[in-house]
């Protein structure tokens, strides 16, 4: 649950980014950051924790 | 900046609207459920903090601010992206404090449960809050 706390962190910041930088729709910008949302969770567990 | 209760806000919200985010939040509940018993409490554990309810709510802000300021004559596109990102800085502060609730539970879980419920939430107000103030202060 941290990882997936840090990992909606930085999907969040990057729907903010999206968003206000680039001015992208709600939906695009939610469902695209999706994968950075993977990458951070699975990645940081793949990291501390091994392969599940 | 003061943060102040709106209750009048919730007349403008549809009812679908609140069972689109009780759907979508019980299924993910659900789901990370079965993900537990199938790839152990880690894998589970992660999918408790999935971006479930958020993009309904972020597309459901960006469509009332639209709509408000379209309603005053004027093209909302840009005040509907901007308040939707304005959730979505609350959000990155919110998940700070998840992530602190999270480390308490992961600590103290042992030691007594309901105790460690207590805390965990305590440090999630503590930990948003802080990060509010700070964010509001640089």
């Amino acid at each position: 649950m941290i990882m997936g706390a840090v990992a909606l962190a930085s999907y969040s910041w990057v729907v903010c980014l999206l968003l206000k930088k680039f001015m992208v729709t709600s939906w695009a910008a939610t469902l695209s950051a999706i994968v950075v949302w993977f990458a951070v969770a699975l990645g940081a567990s793949a990291a501390l924790f091994g392969a599940p | 900046m003061i943060v102040r209760l709106n209750p009048s806000a919730l007349r403008d919200i549809r009812r679908y609207e609140y069972v689109v985010r009780f759907a979508m939040g019980g299924a993910m509940t659900v789901i990370a459920g079965l993900i537990a018993s199938r790839f152990g409490p880690v894998i589970g554990g992660l999918f408790l903090a999935f971006p479930a309810i958020f993009p309904a709510s972020a597309t459901l802000i960006e469509k009332h601010e639209r709509k408000r300021k379209e309603k005053a004559g004027l093209s909302g596109a840009r005040r509907g992206k901007e308040a939707a990102a304005l959730d979505a800085a609350g959000a990155v502060l919110g998940s700070l404090g998840l992530a602190a609730f999270a480390v308490v539970i992961w600590l103290l879980t042992e030691q007594s449960a309901s105790l460690a419920l207590v805390l965990a939430a305590a440090a999630w107000v503590a930990v948003a809050v802080f990060a509010w103030l700070v964010r509001q202060w640089l």
